[in-house]
């Protein structure tokens, strides 16, 4: 334990911050109609596109149509629907990844975010890849992140993450640039 | 130099000026319109002011809480008290593993405690991989804005530094072909980097998780890719509660950009395997901020930016001018608690209009702290000697309402007779931009006085 | 009712018709109204200017010379603001401070209240643009703040401007941006003052105003001096001097 660790303690300890109570207005957090439409509307507006299909098995058609999942070479995926052509172990391969497919735990209508929790394999893949598809149960939507926090236990895995769109910037002059560093496209599918 | 001094330079280019101001009020505007979109809104303020308060009440036990949780999950804790100490452990970090590249996503502690020059005069290549950040590393300038580190600049002057550093060509100026080239120069770092350091938006008391939130992307490639994360954070970051961060996360995207939520919104509990995660929670004069009744709210701030892009000044002033990591309403309160002498003009570079503390997400009464600070520099005798005489002999005069009528009829004789010259001179401040007002022959009490004794 | 007229100092001595307009419409929706000739200045300026103990004993004189009376009637709003909002800060909270806090009001907001609207029904030709008090707006929350998400405002200025015939509010882009008078800002930071107040003419201008009216009279003086001094055709009329005239002859 460290000297600094005890004497900010020590000082915090010693000051008595006082109590702020602001007016404690009712409030409940919105819900929606349409999630799935707020979803995809959120998702639009970030940049990214939804896919709906009825099964898990109509997954690799979906992802077919598709113009830059048809013209990947290299796809990382740990779904048994598509083929895997990447091996995350061999950091060579590390800058040529094309599309990365991950499995969704979760996804939310207010923020047109999805919720991944990938291993360490998967992770790399997730930011490395040219072009992310992310694929959600169609019942797992909920309508706000209240309502997220309250399923999700992010304490379960190193890394969890919210993903909302494409990775994208507005740094120059407030342009709108979408693939800053991760993701150029991102294309949420929706099955069940 | 003083806060008005390098504000009148940028106010007088008045063609940059209101570009920059338009710049800021689009995101103000996106904003406004992100907040109409939750009926909640005001609600969901007033229930971040309320966590954030219960959390700064009893911090030492949150942060010990927070520890515990953070090195059960695998985690290393480090703490620093002043801006030396971190510098010196993250050093530490780095020589130890024999780290000498590393990728580093925004954190204004690290601007604050100016880790990279510290880093670089030690033998550490740092690389900022923030876009906004990036550009002004290159061009070795402070960021302008937290949230907009190079919102004071032209596309074109950005082309300029990217062909100077990054071999783009000449003349480019077009943001989707500068962001590409960018994006493939720090593609290389990434891949090449030994340790990544990260800023922290949010660190859970009950789980020891850290959230780091970004729409590049680049705080998770830089801690996917190398083995070593190193998060840098300030001792008000913590949320009692995994919960909490619903509140937060849905008030701090929308205040700052006038998105739902930020692209990536990632969550870290304990190293990757076969890596390390070591979280450095930093002091540097926040215990002392917390001890000070009068501002020590200001350290609920969520970091969003809301109250640079609302403030009419910053908008027409530019962030530079304030002179201090943290610039605007929010760092014109942080930053003289660090030093009220350096930083005496900005308390005064304010209206007191009050937008920035309607905005503010975790409903800070901005306004109030900055004329709060107006009167401790007061007390404290750092204001100007001639502005505080003032003071007292104008209220030596309202208290003798003869002497104030007097005063009063004199000012307006001199104001109808003196020569233009002599009204418009040196000391007419007023006078530099504005006609003064016509100086009526007779003031209202005057003329009341007249009517009502004839009435009698 | 016995009403008190609270005027400020600057408007005393630099724009007396602002409250002669007050004291004529007050009288002409029957109120008995007394101007206590000691009063002098509220202290806004002091306490905005870091002056808290010169303001404290402004603010202690100002009790002294209100209490006797029922309602304090003001045609600003910021110096409303201050004996309303902040002497608090200044004063140890008392009965006089807490009675005095609550019968201090700004014009347009009392005449709004106290006075049915068909006693301020007039006559108004032209186009009206509002600048909106930021005190009366933040302070006060008088008016509509595009920042916040709260229901149905009360906007006192507007409805009394509605409320006459003829006249047309025509709205600036940035309905309730400040117009940089801010007390000393005004001369301690003249180049963004003048920034602020040369965009807010250009937007009431481009929004087809001809008259640009407020709660409060500092606004109008700093930006009627820009005006004159840019020769921006915009004329500039506080509230009180507006509905003094409008309602002056209803026929």
């Amino acid at each position: 334990m460290s000297a600094s660790r005890e004497s900010i303690l020590r000082r915090l300890r010693e000051t008595r911050v006082p109590r702020h109570h602001p007016a404690a207005a009712a409030w409940s957090p919105l819900r929606y109609a349409d999630p799935l439409g707020e979803f995809e509307q959120r998702l639009e507006v970030a940049g990214g596109s939804c896919v709906e299909i009825a099964g898990r098995d109509e997954l690799a058609a979906a992802l077919g149509a598709l113009a830059p999942f048809r013209d990947a070479e290299k796809i990382a995926s740990p779904l048994p629907e598509i083929l895997s052509t990447w091996d995350a172990a061999d950091p060579r391969g590390w800058a040529e990844l094309d599309f990365a497919v991950l499995e969704g735990q979760l996804a939310v209508a207010e923020s047109g975010a999805v919720w991944v929790a990938p291993s360490d394999s998967e992770r790399s893949a997730c930011f490395l890849a040219e072009h992310l598809a992310l694929v959600v149960r169609r019942d797992s939507l909920v309508h706000n992140l209240h309502e997220a926090y309250a399923v999700l236990d992010p304490s379960r895995s190193a890394f969890g993450c919210f993903i909302a769109g494409p990775s994208k910037t507005a740094d120059i002059e407030q342009a709108l640039v979408i693939g800053a560093h991760g993701p150029r496209s991102l294309v949420v599918v929706f099955w069940g | 130099m003083t806060h008005p001094e390098r504000a009148n330079a940028f106010a007088n280019n008045e063609d940059r000026a209101r570009w920059h101001d338009q710049a800021l009020w689009f995101v103000r505007d996106r904003r406004d319109r992100a907040m109409q979109g939750l009926p909640e809104w005001e609600g969901l303020r007033a229930e971040a002011a309320r966590i954030k308060g219960e959390t700064l009440s009893r911090l030492a036990d949150q942060l010990e809480s927070f520890e515990d949780n953070a090195i059960a999950s695998g985690a290393k804790v480090h703490w620093a008290g002043d801006a030396r100490e971190f510098n010196d452990i993250v050093l530490d970090l780095l020589r130890t593993r024999r780290v000498t590249r590393v990728v580093k996503s925004k954190s204004m502690l690290t601007e604050e405690c100016q880790l990279n020059p510290w880093l670089e005069a030690h033998g550490v290549e740092v690389v900022d991989t923030d876009l906004g950040e990036r550009i002004v590393q290159l061009r070795r300038e402070p960021p302008s804005h937290i949230v907009f580190p190079a919102i004071h600049l032209r596309k074109e002057e950005i082309g300029e530094t990217f062909h100077a550093h990054l071999g783009s060509p000449k003349g480019l100026a077009d943001p989707t072909r500068l962001t590409e080239i960018a994006r493939g120069d720090l593609r290389s770092k990434f891949l090449g980097a030994q340790a990544g350091i990260t800023g922290v938006n949010f660190a859970i008391a009950e789980t020891g998780g850290i959230v780091v939130c970004t729409n590049e992307g680049n705080a998770d490639l830089g801690t996917a890719l190398p083995p070593i994360h190193i998060a840098c954070m300030g001792i008000e970051k913590l949320v009692p509660k995994t919960a909490d961060l619903a509140v937060f996360l849905r008030l701090l995207a929308r205040s700052a950009t006038g998105q739902a939520i930020t692209a990536y919104t990632s969550h870290f509990h304990g190293p990757r395997e076969g890596g390390e995660l070591h979280i450095v929670i930093v002091d540097n004069g926040r215990s002392e901020t917390l001890a000070n009744p009068s501002f020590a709210r200001a350290l609920s701030c969520i970091r969003c930016g809301a109250c640079m892009n609302t403030c009419p000044v910053f908008r027409r002033s530019g962030g530079h001018s304030y002179e201090a990591t943290i610039p605007g309403p929010i760092g014109s309160i942080l930053e003289p608690v660090r030093d009220a002498a350096r930083h005496a003009s900005l308390p005064f570079a304010c209206t007191l209009c009050g937008s920035c503390t309607d905005v503010c997400p975790v409903a800070i009464p901005l306004h109030h702290q900055l004329k709060a600070w107006r009167g401790e520099l007061t007390e404290r005798a750092l204001t100007g000697k001639w502005k505080r005489f003032c003071l007292a002999l104008s209220r030596a005069i309202f208290e003798r309402p003869g002497l104030y009528s007097a005063a009063g009829r004199l000012v307006r004789w001199l104001g109808r007779r003196l020569p233009r010259r002599w009204l418009y001179g040196k000391a007419n401040t007023w006078g530099i931009a504005r006609e003064l007002p016509e100086f009526p022959s007779e003031s209202f009490r005057e003329r009341y006085r007249r009517e009502r004794a004839r009435e009698r | 009712m016995r009403v008190a007229l609270f005027v400020p100092c600057y408007v005393d001595q630099l724009r007396p018709s602002v409250a002669h307009a007050t004291l004529a419409l007050l009288e002409r929706c029957g109120f008995d109204v007394d101007f206590p000739e000691a009063q002098t200045c509220c202290g806004q300026a002091h306490l905005n200017s870091g002056g808290a103990r010169d303001a404290r004993v402004l603010a202690t004189r100002f009790l002294e010379i209100f209490a006797p009376y029922e309602k304090i009637v003001c045609p600003s709003a910021s110096c409303v603001a201050t004996v309303t909002q902040h002497y608090g800060d200044l004063l140890p909270v008392s009965p006089e401070l807490l009675a005095i806090r609550a019968k201090t009001r700004e014009l347009s907001a009392f005449l709004a209240t106290e006075v049915p609207s068909t006693a301020l029904r007039g006559r108004w030709q032209g186009k009206i643009g509002i600048q909106p008090s930021c005190h009366g707006l933040r302070e006060l929350r008088q008016g509509r703040s595009t920042e916040r998400r709260d229901g149905h405002p009360f906007d006192p200025l507007r409805n009394l401007l509605e409320n006459l015939e003829g006249a047309e509010i025509v709205d600036p882009v940035r309905t309730d941006e400040c117009c940089g008078f801010g007390g000393a800002f005004c001369v301690e930071e003249p180049g963004v003052s003048r920034l602020m107040g040369l965009d807010r003419l250009r937007d009431h201008e481009r929004a087809g105003a001809s008259v640009v009216t407020s709660s409060d009279v500092s606004c109008l003086l700093h930006l009627e001096g820009l005006a004159r001094r840019e020769r921006v055709p915009l004329e500039f009329r506080h509230v009180a001097e507006l509905l003094e005239c409008a309602t002056r002859d209803p026929s």
